[in-house]
């Protein structure tokens, strides 16, 4: 009884996981093997004695094995704990089983003696034993023999079991993408990506797009970020990928690969070697270690990678390729985990190779393509959003000329890209720097790109806001807590785009204002703490209906 | 087969113009009762004494412990829908501040800390974010390294502690004894070049730079004036307000500030009167002072609970624990105001239409910021995470 429930409980458990299943599979000759060994030791080698002895203690090492697996399962919630209590649970099962029948053998075979010595008294005839003792010592053998095969075949009997548990991934054409797909063909599977050998992507350069220098191995510690991987990291990022870009025309690109020159355009086109990469390294490795839990049958995490488009969707928690990333991208950074981390892909046998890894690196970093045709739009797509981020961080910035973003960062003064190819300038910060003097003059190569510009808090003098009257986009300009007054708005009177004014705590009186007249877009001024008042602003607010002063009361 | 449609794989959650791009987070720390503050139900038996005011937006009605607040409605974006999963403090509060359910193998960073992570901090100087009092459930630094948790100031009165030189130190001295620290370290450094080694050598440094800097005045309430100091009002709540403003002012991108007292399981409506005083008092002041100076524009005020009351009066003549149905308020940067968003029942008990999520409040506020709500950053362990955790933005409450 007590095997029975054994057994349904652990195999429930079990057999939730095939491949866990599989792995147990290939324990069983060791399980009958040490079954028979532990019988022998208890019945000291004579004939059917004492076999209940042998039985209880294989039981209860079964079932000790599997309550540490289901405590395992519940106290570690995490995929190592079940890994363990699969494992713990499955032996467990075995053993219960193997024992009783190793036991029967024995029994059979020792009882099978008695009935022939019984005969033989009665025949005078010896007739050895007959089928049980051969079948006894058969199994011996070949559990010996199978356990050796076992532990020089291992790794090699995993790979077949998962080469055939999903034959079908060959044939598989996802139905459910044909529409996503812009070039109208059906995504390729995983197979036929690895035998058609004829969807290539156009060579569009010839140019490598990284330089094929191996990045020194990061400690496990550290994480990239992304101001010291812009700074210091000698990896291409994007911005590189788009000089290289640039550069095809150039006779030799290869030369033109550091990121020096300004990045410009917004397309980076993947690295053709990449698919190569991917064809010959990449689709195996998928094939005989992904696909059993990221295949057609199961797919953990709500990932699944049997063809490009599943690929690209990624699991539950997102795309899992970024592509020119890898460290930002599951796929990689998953499988260079160490040893014992619970998150670790593939989460069963060995971790894989370092040179699986790096050609997984070295795909992702050369755009990820897999032949589906949908490569270059997904690459593109990848470096557009890095190229808005890295523009935020103050990295790089689209359009913004490099000489101008380097004297910006030189003087203390932020800016951030805004919709429209237009920037937000934050002078505000230049306080804490007085050793450098704040000139706006700088600002002239983008002039007519600035959207809103702070010099709350500068030292700017009236003067010194003279080349504001040059932005002529201007539509928020912040100049609260300066000294500037009424002189400083004659190089304001004509910034026609202007909604939003701060002079807040300026040395600005009503006359100033008087400057202010046509600007017929003002929405907003703030005049708190000024030496203007609340008279002051009633007249602009004849001059600019919809104008609303706030003079803090 | 799971029958997902492929979504965007690069799809830009990413809000370049976000007009916001500080914060000032108020916590109502214990469970902010909110029948008896922005969710009120005239005419309900469980409303108890508690009256409804007119706002200066036609249509919403709020306490009548909130007079100052309710001028100021205009300004505000009420969100009554609010509903959170979990009902004890430690729990909400680590929900409410991290947008993830506490779990044993892992600690998740607050706002303040993804702000500055995702978007980097703008004064080099002060510190990207700062705590005045409360707790930290939920909104530290949690797996990101120490440099993103906030600088914790406990009395809003005192300032920064502990930040000027020795008395007797000079310049110089301070200087050697800081070289020989570095010399000390220098050999540990090289062997040891690791994120974590380097975030001690980030910290000194920050606190020197800090010691060192003008903005530090940031930190003394006695710059302000006498009269400035009373429209805050005179507790400790008030004050933290006024210090929050102060800070930024001078660019540090995040502040939180806490009222504690809200756990009203006995006495509720005395308890939520003077709660409810201070919190109008200072919130008010706070807003004008902010529009004022013209920082509303760019900076979010919001004001958040761990959950709401029950709307049933128990035996103590309070309110216990409700976390199904509660209400926030979000103000200023990026955010429509004058609105209240969500409807509950008749009795407050339920959400009845555009409920939001603790993640979708918290995604909603860092939409508002500009923070990429899809950027995943690592655990040390290379678990992925998001700011917000995959909560939706409620777009009809930002400008």
């Amino acid at each position: 009884m007590g095997d029975l429930m054994l057994l349904i409980g652990a195999t429930s458990m079990v057999v939730k996981d095939s491949a866990a299943l599989i792995e147990a599979c290939l324990f069983l000759p060791l399980g009958v093997l040490l079954s028979v060994v532990i019988i022998e030791v208890f019945s000291g080698g004579r004939k059917g004695v004492d076999l209940d002895k042998a039985v209880v203690v294989l039981l209860v090492s079964g079932s000790a094995l599997f309550f540490v697996g289901a405590f395992l399962t519940f106290s570690q919630a995490s995929n190592l704990g079940q890994q363990i209590a699969a494992k713990a649970a499955g032996t467990g099962v075995l053993l219960g089983v193997l024992c009783a029948v190793a036991a029967m053998l024995k029994q059979q075979c020792y009882l099978q003696k008695l009935l022939a010595a019984a005969r033989a008294r009665t025949r005078r005839r010896n007739s050895g034993g007959g089928l049980w003792p051969v079948l006894y010592s058969m199994t011996l053998l070949v559990t010996v023999g199978g356990g050796v095969a076992v532990a020089w075949l291992r790794p090699d009997l995993q790979g077949l079991a998962a080469g055939n548990s999903t034959p079908e991934s060959d044939l598989l054409v996802m139905e459910d993408d044909v529409d996503s797909d812009p070039a109208g063909q059906s995504p390729l599977s995983i197979g036929e990506l690895a035998q058609d050998s004829t969807t290539t992507l156009e060579p569009f350069s010839t140019a490598t797009l990284e330089p094929d220098v191996e990045e020194p191995e990061r400690a496990i510690m550290e994480e990239p970020n992304e101001m010291e991987m812009a700074e210091n990291d000698p990896v291409p990022t994007p911005d590189s990928v788009v000089s290289a870009e640039e550069s095809t025309l150039e006779p030799d690109p290869r030369l033109e690969s550091q990121p020096k020159s300004p990045p410009v355009a917004m397309v980076a086109k993947v690295d053709p070697g990449a698919l190569t990469t991917f064809k010959g390294s990449i689709v195996p490795m998928l094939r005989d270690r992904c696909l059993d839990c990221h295949g057609e049958e199961k797919q953990k995490g709500g990932l699944r990678l049997d063809s490009p488009a599943w690929i690209r969707q990624g699991g539950n928690s997102g795309p899992v390729i970024i592509a020119f990333d890898p460290d930002k991208s599951y796929f990689y950074t998953s499988t260079v985990l160490p040893g014992d981390d619970p998150d670790i892909m593939p989460a069963k046998g060995k971790p894989l190779t370092s040179a699986q890894t790096s050609a997984i690196k070295r795909w992702i970093r050369g755009g990820a393509p897999m032949g589906d045709g949908r490569d270059q739009e997904v690459a593109s797509a990848a470096v557009a959003a890095r190229q808005a981020k890295f523009g935020r961080q103050g990295a790089s910035a689209g359009e913004l000329a490099g000489t101008v973003m380097e004297a910006l960062k030189q003087a203390h003064i932020g800016f951030k890209p805004l919709d429209g190819g237009l920037y937000e300038i934050d002078c505000s910060l230049t306080r804490n720097y007085p050793e450098v003097k704040l000139d706006l003059s700088i600002l002239d190569p983008i002039a007519d790109k600035i959207h809103t510009l702070d010099l709350s808090k500068t030292k700017i003098k009236n003067a010194g806001l003279a080349p504001v009257a040059k932005l002529k986009n201007l539509r928020r300009l912040l100049l609260s807590r300066t000294t500037v007054g009424d002189d400083a708005l004659i190089h304001v009177s004509g910034l026609m785009e202007l909604e939003i004014l701060n002079l807040y705590g300026t040395n600005v009186g009503n006359d100033g204002l008087e400057h202010l007249k046509g600007l017929s877009r003002l929405k907003k001024l703030y005049l708190w703490n000024s030496k203007a008042t609340s008279a002051g602003g009633e007249r602009l607010i004849k001059a600019i209906p919809k104008l609303e002063v706030n003079v803090g009361q | 087969m799971p029958s997902l449609a492929p979504t965007s794989l690069f799809a830009q959650t990413r809000n370049p113009s976000a007009k916001a791009n500080k914060v000032i987070y108020l916590y109502m720390s214990g469970g902010m009762s909110h029948m008896d503050t922005f969710d009120p139900k005239p005419g309900a038996d469980e409303q108890g004494p508690v009256q409804a005011i007119d706002t200066n937006v036609d249509g919403i009605k709020i306490s009548e412990y909130l007079p100052s607040l309710a001028r100021q409605m205009d300004k505000m974006a009420l969100v009554r829908s609010l509903s959170s999963t979990q009902g004890a403090h430690e729990q909400g509060q680590y929900f409410m501040h991290s947008s993830y359910t506490p779990r044993g193998t892992i600690q998740h960073p607050g706002l303040g800390a993804w702000m500055h992570r995702l978007d980097g901090r703008k004064n080099s100087t002060l510190p990207a974010s700062v705590r005045i009092g409360g707790s930290s459930r939920g909104s530290g630094s949690g797996f990101l390294e120490s440099k993103f948790a906030p600088l914790v100031i406990n009395n809003p009165n005192d300032g920064l502690k502990n930040s000027k030189r020795r008395q007797g130190m000079s310049e110089k001295e301070f200087k050697d004894r800081l070289d020989l620290a570095s010399a000390f370290d220098e050999e540990f450094h090289r062997r040891y070049n690791h994120k974590k080694v380097r975030a001690y050598t980030d910290m000194y440094e920050d606190a020197i730079r800090l010691m060192k800097s003008e903005d530090l005045k940031a930190f003394d309430l006695n710059k302000e004036s006498k009269d400035v100091r009373d429209e805050y009002g005179d507790n400790s709540f008030g004050q933290g307000c006024l210090l929050a403003r102060r800070l930024i002012e001078n660019d540090v991108r995040f502040v939180e500030v806490s009222l504690g007292g809200w756990d009203t399981h006995n006495n509720n409506f005395d308890s939520v009167s003077r709660r409810a005083g201070d919190l109008d008092q200072a919130m008010a002041t706070l807003i004008s002072d902010l529009e004022r100076r013209g920082l509303l524009e760019e900076t979010l005020v919001v004001l958040a609970t761990e959950f709401g009351r029950t709307p049933r009066i128990n035996e103590n003549d309070g309110r216990d624990h409700f976390p199904k149905a509660f209400s926030g308020v979000l103000a200023g940067g990026g955010i429509k105001g004058g609105q209240a968003y969500g409807v509950t029942d008749e009795t407050s008990s339920n959400v009845l239409d555009q409920r939001v999520s603790v993640p979708d409040f918290n995604a909603t506020i860092a939409h508002a910021l500009g923070l990429p709500l899809d950027e995943v950053v690592y655990s040390p362990s290379k678990r992925p995470f998001t700011v917000a955790h995959k909560g939706r933005p409620v777009i009809d409450l930002l400008a």
